[in-house]
């Protein structure tokens, strides 16, 4: 169980990473991009095109390309999967999923540091917050396979790496959540079943065994705060 | 070409090429050979004007060619025009992959998958558990295969319409009747819709807690609904022109989110067929079914990565999109409940029976069944003793009311009895609140579960018996003993017969005595019956 909470955030903080990158991509900076097209590198703010004197000219930063943008050599903007220019502005789930799956790993961690985490309602509360992020996350790599389809650089594929980490995670809380819920129940049940047993010291049953019959053996109730060990009240019956 | 550009969700329409040949070229003067109504004879004219045959600027080509080897040949600018057609690949070009030919094979043989499994899912498919999702489904696919046979007699009517207007077969006046036809439009919608909820019943079924099968619901519930308001959305936003550009982006969207939602779906159902990795192989056809519904699960992300990538199905993806809901879900009800059988005879053999989970013993769910059968069974007794004339249904069913209305767990009910007169006690304001918030919360987990456990729950009404009054009578002792109930069902019920010892030497005296009366008294009747 604690391991388990250990990986999920382990895997959190990966994702998170994860989904950094294409945050950091062109052009808020020159040396990543989602993709990168004809001299074209496009990313989460904006594209840029490589001059004729190797300089990076970038349009200005905000999600979502303009339709109008021309490059250096007066050509239209186009995207590498033919899509319409407009679709771009479907990016915008990126930093969204970022979000949400900071939100996730800070309810991850303080499951992990507080005795909430053994409360099946905030598991149940994370589990459930998991799914929408699960559903954004998946939903930035389709974005980015149908904006650049195969023509995506590594911190666009590392949006699958971070789909998946996502789902093991999700499943993970889940079980987790049947783990505490298990748990719960066990120990409620074994607290009451403790107040019902009525625990007889073993020197009593030996001697009442010797001198009386089993019948006044029942009568006696004479409680004490320690358990029975089972081998030695099996030897006391034998004898 | 306004209508085709409309029709994509978000790719680009196919660019307007422009072809020289559909334009009148002046050849100046020369012989024309074979002219319609001057039969053999040739004809020589001076200003010769020549323009291919063509249809919304696009040249009609004709399936002979004039070999390399014959003297004449084509004119210049038809054939720069033609290396311009074959090597555009949307549908309006001369890809193969758009022939007419490969269009109407890709529509007919959906048709045929489609027909197959409503005809399986019909017939094949067992009605007797999970009975209202087994019936959407069947409408589902009925609408599908509905949908399917309009459209495709549509489309072999325009063609003949056209072949015969024309004399041409175009692949891309098909595409057209993807967003035209409002009748694909809505069956469609709604098939996929339906199809959509039965796949959020398949996922209920997957799990066996309670609670989760809750949560389940409501979560795909609202991703459906989600998913569908807004797919319908840009439809009716086209009258809106002012925000059309906004809208452009929903469509997109929402297929896309339709993919995450069926890429879910996959997951979650793969992820079962794993964890039930022992059970693949012992059933003759187990393990092929298994292969089979690992790959039709994947089908919907799969086609989306074709799409994307152009490789093909691009403009088709109405009909493979239909397809594709019909067989993730027939297939997969198939394999499950094949699972089922096999999961019912494995728990039928063991100790054990069913897993119990924790939540089923936390509101005292084994306790209440108990109470309710042996309340129902010695107010029976007490009906039959002391009222034998009395015996009508209200009676039962205000006792079973009765029971039914008590609780363990009710602070109210402790202490008192349940045919003592109580008058109203109203607690204070913050009470009340507590009591009307508990209240509104226990009536929609009350509906919930009627929606998850009667539709997706297993549903005990037997088919086979025609005596309407055995029915009733049975349907009666279920309803009393509580095996009416989602989760309470007998495994097996066994008569067992043998003979006692002391039967056996009354047998012997009575042989003694009676030369040839030795027939043998059976103890009877022990069951075996797991809740």
């Amino acid at each position: 169980m604690v391991c388990m909470i250990h990986i999920v955030v382990f895997l959190l903080s990966i994702t998170t990473v994860f989904e950094i990158f294409p945050l950091i991509t062109v052009p808020v900076t020159k040396h990543l991009s989602l993709s990168s097209f004809r001299n074209h590198y496009y990313g989460l703010f904006g594209w840029c095109v490589r001059g004729k004197d190797q300089e990076l000219m970038c349009t200005k930063k905000k999600i979502g390309y303009d339709s109008t943008d021309v490059d250096s050599s007066g050509h239209v903007l186009a995207l590498p999967s033919n899509s319409k220019v407009v679709v771009s502005n479907l990016l915008v789930v990126h930093p969204i999923s970022l979000a949400f799956t900071s939100t996730l790993l800070v309810l991850a961690v303080i499951i992990m540091v507080t005795p909430l985490g053994d409360s099946p309602e905030m598991l149940l509360l994370t589990a459930l917050f998991s799914l929408p992020t699960f559903m954004l996350c998946l939903l930035c790599f389709l974005v980015d396979i149908l904006l650049f389809i195969s023509k995506l650089d590594w911190p666009g594929w590392l949006m699958l790496a971070a789909t998946i980490s996502v789902a093991l995670c999700c499943s993970m809380l889940w079980v987790m959540r049947r783990v505490v819920s298990v748990k719960k129940y066990e120990s409620q049940q074994s607290t009451a079943h403790v107040r019902s047993i009525e625990q007889y010291p073993i020197s009593d049953i030996c001697q009442s065994k010797q001198g009386t019959n089993s019948s006044e053996l029942e009568s006696t109730a004479m409680h004490t705060d320690s358990l029975l060990a089972p081998e030695v009240s099996y030897r006391g019956f034998i004898d | 070409m306004a209508s085709l550009v409309s029709n994509n969700l978000w790719r680009h329409g196919p660019g307007s090429n422009t072809y020289n040949s559909c334009r009148p070229m002046e050849l100046g003067s020369g012989v024309l050979v074979g002219l319609p109504f001057f039969g053999d004879s040739a004809l020589f004219a001076d200003d010769i004007t020549f323009r291919s045959y063509c249809c919304e600027t696009v040249p009609v080509y004709i399936s002979t060619a004039l070999k390399t080897t014959s003297p004449y040949r084509y004119l210049d600018e038809v054939v720069k025009d033609w290396q311009t057609f074959i090597h555009i690949g949307d549908y309006v070009g001369g890809s193969s992959q758009y022939a007419v030919y490969a269009v109407i094979l890709c529509m007919t043989s959906n048709f045929v998958i489609t027909v197959f499994l409503t005809v399986i899912c019909c017939i094949n498919i067992s009605g007797r558990a999970y009975k209202r999702i087994l019936q959407l489904l069947r409408i589902a696919s009925f609408i599908a295969s509905l949908n399917l046979t309009i459209f495709i007699i549509k489309v072999l009517r325009k063609l003949e319409r056209e072949h015969n207007k024309y004399g041409i077969v175009r692949a891309h006046s098909i595409i057209h009747l993807f967003s035209d036809d409002m009748a694909f439009v809505v069956l469609d919608f709604l098939a996929t819709l339906m199809f959509q909820f039965c796949q959020v019943g398949i996922v209920i079924r997957l799990f066996q807690r309670a609670q989760e099968k809750r949560i389940i619901f409501f979560v795909g519930v609202v991703l459906v609904m989600t998913a569908n308001i807004l797919w319908v959305i840009p439809p009716f936003s086209n009258h809106a022109n002012g925000h059309k550009k906004n809208w452009q982006i929903l469509r997109p969207f929402v297929y896309l989110f339709r993919i995450a939602i069926a890429t879910s779906y996959a997951s979650i159902v793969i992820y079962h067929i794993w964890q039930k990795k022992k059970l693949w192989f012992k059933f003759n056809q187990m393990g092929l079914l298994t292969l089979l519904t690992f790959l039709v699960l994947l089908l919907l992300p799969g086609f989306f990565l074709a799409d994307v990538a152009n490789l093909w199905i691009s403009d088709l993806g109405d009909v493979f999109n239909t397809t594709c809901y019909v067989t993730s879900t027939v297939i997969t009800w198939e394999w499950l409940d094949r699972l089922n059988v096999l999961e019912r005879k494995e728990e039928a053999q063991s100790i054990l029976g069913r897993p119990i989970f924790e939540e089923e013993q936390q509101d005292y769910r084994f306790a209440k069944y108990a109470l309710r059968v042996q309340n129902a069974l010695t107010r029976r007794e007490s009906h039959e003793t002391l009222n034998r004339i009395d015996t009508s249904n209200s009676s039962e069913i205000c006792d079973l009311q009765t029971i039914s209305r008590y609780d363990p767990e009710d602070q109210a009910s402790e202490g008192r009895s349940i045919d003592q007169i109580h008058f109203n006690d109203k607690g204070s304001y913050k009470e009340l609140a507590v009591k009307k918030l508990s209240s509104a919360r226990d009536k929609i987990l009350y509906f919930t579960d009627q929606i998850v456990q009667k539709s997706v729950g297993h549903n005990n009404n037997s088919g086979s018996s025609k005596n309407k009054e055995t029915k009733r009578r049975k349907a009666m002792v279920r309803k009393r003993l509580g095996l009416d109930r989602p989760g309470v069902y007998i495994y097996s019920t066994k008569e067992v017969v043998f003979n006692s010892d002391q039967d056996d030497e009354d047998e012997e005296d009575d042989s003694d005595n009676q030369d040839e009366d030795g027939g043998s008294k059976t103890l009877t009747s022990n069951d075996t019956s797991h809740c």
